[in-house]
């Protein structure tokens, strides 16, 4: 390993509400493969874009070969010697290989008075840089028709255009088979030989152990370690990333678990997820954990009927049933209540009683116009029952908090008299006051007799307040946790293990 | 390799066949179709259809669109008739007409960059106000215009018969070939038209691309409008009225996608001659002209569709990789 190349010190960056990194060091040597590692929202990718000018940092020091530098655009880090590969490309999906990558650097050459596109200096390039990377792709293929892998091949010759020294992979592998993955790092071997920087992000831990030479730990925005990867191991990778967080008080009640309410067997929805086996016991509260991508919400959309392609079998109190829609799933009982409430869960311009009502207008009418009393009666009920905080039913949604959004889409859910009420991260972006609250309404929820599915990917949320917890993974069911047995560390490390093999075999 | 070479047959290819199966049917049905004077005819309506479908191309490439451009040709028209009334020849007709048509397209790409309007919200606004401020100006039309005015249409011809406005438009549709292969530009207006967040974030100015586009675009149009202007000797005040149709039309059957970033001038040279030709070609056969129009929009919608039956198809046959393997 040779001497630092990228050194950065005191990172400080937020966004309003949120503090996404908070004094985050590192460094990176030449001829190094350096980790960065942490659980969804810990601010890995947030950190790479501050580094090549996608966000400017608030606060702090980037040192490049040496040099104090502060970026305006990912052009100008490329030029310094800094290139990063999105976890999504952003590659130019109508142009050509070529094309995209000399774009705004291209090879010129002089025509008489013009400056012109020297389209055989750039081929001679860009076939060097192949060469070296001992990849074959057709220069004038169209992006839009290579494979995720090529696409990133082609974002590295981008990167060797530029002659850059350092690279920064933002999960690179994320939607890679085995095969390409081995291609990808024998790539990463050999830019290492070459003694190029590379920053590796990536929360998958045999990746880490294959490739790495050092590892970063950051968690909840904070530095936490960095470790030889020698001298390390998962377990503490784990814990590290997982923390010791102690004094949360989850509210649980001690509710009858009854019997059997809801039966999914291999379920099935292209491109999502595939062989999902779970049961659903009447006043329980399940949970299911997962890294970003696993299938979850898209498991819960395709069971509300929010998909067309979806197979499988779900026997709901013993009776099969088929769920072509969303208005088949309320019909059934089951009503979902989605991640991103200001997008899909509630309409903000609208006020709290007539986002209450708008999901079931028909029961809310006199004649064959709405009746606004009945409207303002059901918002004041859900107003005083769950407890939101706005002066009264005709109070604009967009005027209240984060926390008070949310319980208006758990009382819209509500309204509609659910068996069973499914809730895909209920306190995403709410402050930790609320959280709790929310925390306890859903837990009297069970107390009435009321069926919960809980996604959520906060591990402390999910032991405290489910009675079972699924583990999702590549689309799939990986392993089920009772209360009593679940911890962090195991979830995280079943969550955290990949399923290449049988993702290859599916191919 | 037969099949992969099959799938990569372009939308030029098949519009080439389209032209090539209507010419021959038009050959045998419309006596008459293929005499001198209809040819050279066809040849100078597709001069002006062809040098604006080149800007309107660009414009699209961008993502943006440009519906004013029959109101501003008919604002060019004017211009050129109340200076040639003066006894200005040729070329100051034709830089006049340039300049005009510059500024009016920069006019709206103003609306489109610095004011953040969709563009078109923001040409169909210009529309009114280029026409409107016509009516204003004007009283019905200027005519008797000498013949210093109307020299392209009825002196200057290239061996005595080929129009001249048919040398212009090779010689323009030349240069715009180059122009989109050989220069730096042209890269960043796809670029602008694939995302305009990925643009930015490569470095490219998105706001300057697009304001010069249309100001490239803006000249093209003006000289459109000497030689629809110059035709006569009499210029109204709705001389363009409807041509931006003509011209978008053009574009879309030549394969330019209207969401912008994928589309080739080659696919739109052949795009305006078949649209050239339409008006005749119905004379020809002894079709009321009223249906002009109405078989425009059905070869347009037809191929349109087709187009895009064809990437449904490719997508489903290649999910991602055997793409790469061909060549």
């Amino acid at each position: 390993m040779g001497e630092t190349i990228l050194e950065l010190k005191g990172i400080v960056k937020a966004f309003p509400g949120v503090l996404a990194l908070g004094g985050i060091d590192f460094d990176l040597k030449s001829g190094e493969v350096h980790a960065i590692c942490g659980e969804n929202g810990a601010g890995k990718s947030t950190l790479m874009k501050v580094v090549c000018g996608v966000y400017p940092p608030d606060k702090g020091v980037i040192r490049v070969n040496g040099k104090e530098e502060t970026f305006a655009n990912p052009v100008e880090a490329y030029e310094k010697g800094v290139s990063i590969i999105f976890q999504e490309t952003s590659l130019f999906e109508e142009m050509t290989v070529l094309d995209n990558m000399f774009l705004a650097h291209e090879i010129t050459r002089k025509a008489g008075p013009l400056t012109v596109l020297d389209y055989a200096a750039m081929r001679q390039k860009a076939q060097d840089v192949f060469r070296r990377l001992a990849v074959d792709i057709d220069l004038n293929a169209i992006i839009k028709n290579l494979g995720m892998a090529q696409k990133q091949m082609v974002e590295i010759a981008k990167a060797l255009t530029y002659e850059a020294n350092i690279i920064i992979f933002d999960e690179p592998t994320a939607s890679l088979t085995q095969r390409e993955v081995d291609a990808l790092f024998r790539i990463i071997n050999q830019l290492k030989a070459d003694g190029m920087g590379i920053v590796y992000i990536s929360h998958r831990m045999e990746e880490i152990f294959q490739i790495c030479d050092r590892v970063t730990v950051i968690r909840d925005g904070m530095y936490i370690s960095t470790k030889d990867i020698q001298q390390t191991n998962k377990d503490e990778l784990v814990a590290d990333m997982v923390g010791r967080k102690v004094g949360n008080y989850y509210p649980k009640a001690d509710t009858q678990i009854g019997d059997e309410l809801l039966r999914v067997e291999h379920y099935y929805d292209e491109g999502f997820v595939s062989d999902v086996n779970f049961t659903l016991r009447k006043g329980e509260i399940l949970g299911f954990a997962g890294l970003a991508g696993a299938g979850r919400t898209e498991l819960m959309l395709s069971l509300c009927g929010h998909a067309k392609k979806a197979a499988g079998k779900v026997v709901l109190e013993g009776q099969e049933v088929h769920i072509r829609n969303y208005n088949d799933a309320m019909a059934h009982g089951i009503v979902y209540v989605s991640e991103d409430r200001g997008k899909y869960g509630l309409h903000v311009d609208m006020s709290v009683a007539h986002n209450i009502t708008l999901p079931q207008l028909r029961n809310f009418r006199k004649g064959i116009f709405l009746s606004s009393k009945q409207e303002h009666d059901i918002g004041e009920q859900y107003i005083s029952e769950v407890g939101i905080k706005a002066p009264s039913p005709e109070f604009m949604v967009k005027n209240l908090s984060g926390g008070n959004q949310q319980k208006v889409s758990v009382s819209k859910a509500l309204a509609i008299k659910p068996k069973i009420l499914v809730l895909d991260e209920p306190t995403r972006g709410v402050d930790v006051n609320a959280k709790s609250e929310i925390h306890k309404i859903i837990s009297d929820l069970t107390l009435d007799g009321l069926t919960i599915i809980m996604v959520s990917s906060e591990l402390p949320e999910l032991l405290g307040m489910c009675d079972r917890i699924y583990v999702m993974k590549d689309g799939t069911i990986a392993k089920c946790f009772d209360r009593s047995e679940a911890t962090q560390e195991k979830i995280l490390s079943v969550a955290l293990e990949t399923a290449r093999e049988e993702k290859e075999a599916a191919q | 390799m037969k099949h992969d070479r099959k799938k990569n047959l372009t939308t030029e290819f098949y519009l080439l066949v389209f032209l090539a199966v209507v010419l021959v049917f038009l050959g045998v049905f419309a006596k008459g179709f293929y005499s001198i004077n209809n040819i050279m005819s066809i040849l100078n309506v597709y001069s002006y259809v062809l040098i604006s479908a080149i800007g309107m191309n660009m414009i699209i490439l961008t993502g943006n669109i440009d519906v004013s451009t029959g109101a501003l040709i008919s604002v060019v028209c004017l211009v050129i008739a109340a200076i040639g009334k003066l006894g200005a020849t040729f070329p100051v007709l034709l830089i006049t007409a340039m300049v005009v048509g510059m500024l009016l397209s920069a006019f709206n790409a103003f609306f489109i960059t610095k004011l953040k309007i969709p563009a078109i919200v923001a040409t169909l606004a210009t529309t009114q106000i280029f026409q409107g401020s016509l009516t204003l100006a004007v009283e019905g039309s200027i005519y008797d215009l000498p013949a210093t005015y109307t020299w392209l249409a009825f002196k200057a011809k290239v061996f005595g018969i080929i129009p001249f406005s048919f040398v212009m438009c090779v010689i323009i549709t030349v240069i715009a070939l180059l122009f989109m292969k050989y220069s730096r530009f042209s890269k960043k207006i796809y670029a602008v038209g694939n995302s305009t967040e990925s643009a930015r974030l490569t470095g490219i100015n998105v706001n300057r691309t697009v304001f010069l586009t249309y100001v490239i675009a803006g000249a093209l149009f003006g000289v459109s409008g000497v030689i629809v202007g110059t035709a006569g000797q009499r210029v109204t005040t709705t001389m363009g009225s409807g041509l931006e149709m003509t011209f978008i039309a053009a574009v879309v059957l030549g394969g330019t996608s209207t969401a912008g970033g994928s589309g080739r001038i080659l696919g739109t040279v052949i795009g305006a001659l078949i649209l050239a030709s339409i008006s005749s070609a119905i004379t020809y056969l002894g079709i009321s002209t009223n249906w002009a129009d109405f078989i425009k929009g059905a070869i347009i919608l037809i191929s349109v569709l087709v187009s895009a039956l064809r990437t449904v198809k490719r997508k489903r046959s290649i999910p991602g990789k055997a793409g790469v393997q061909a060549s």
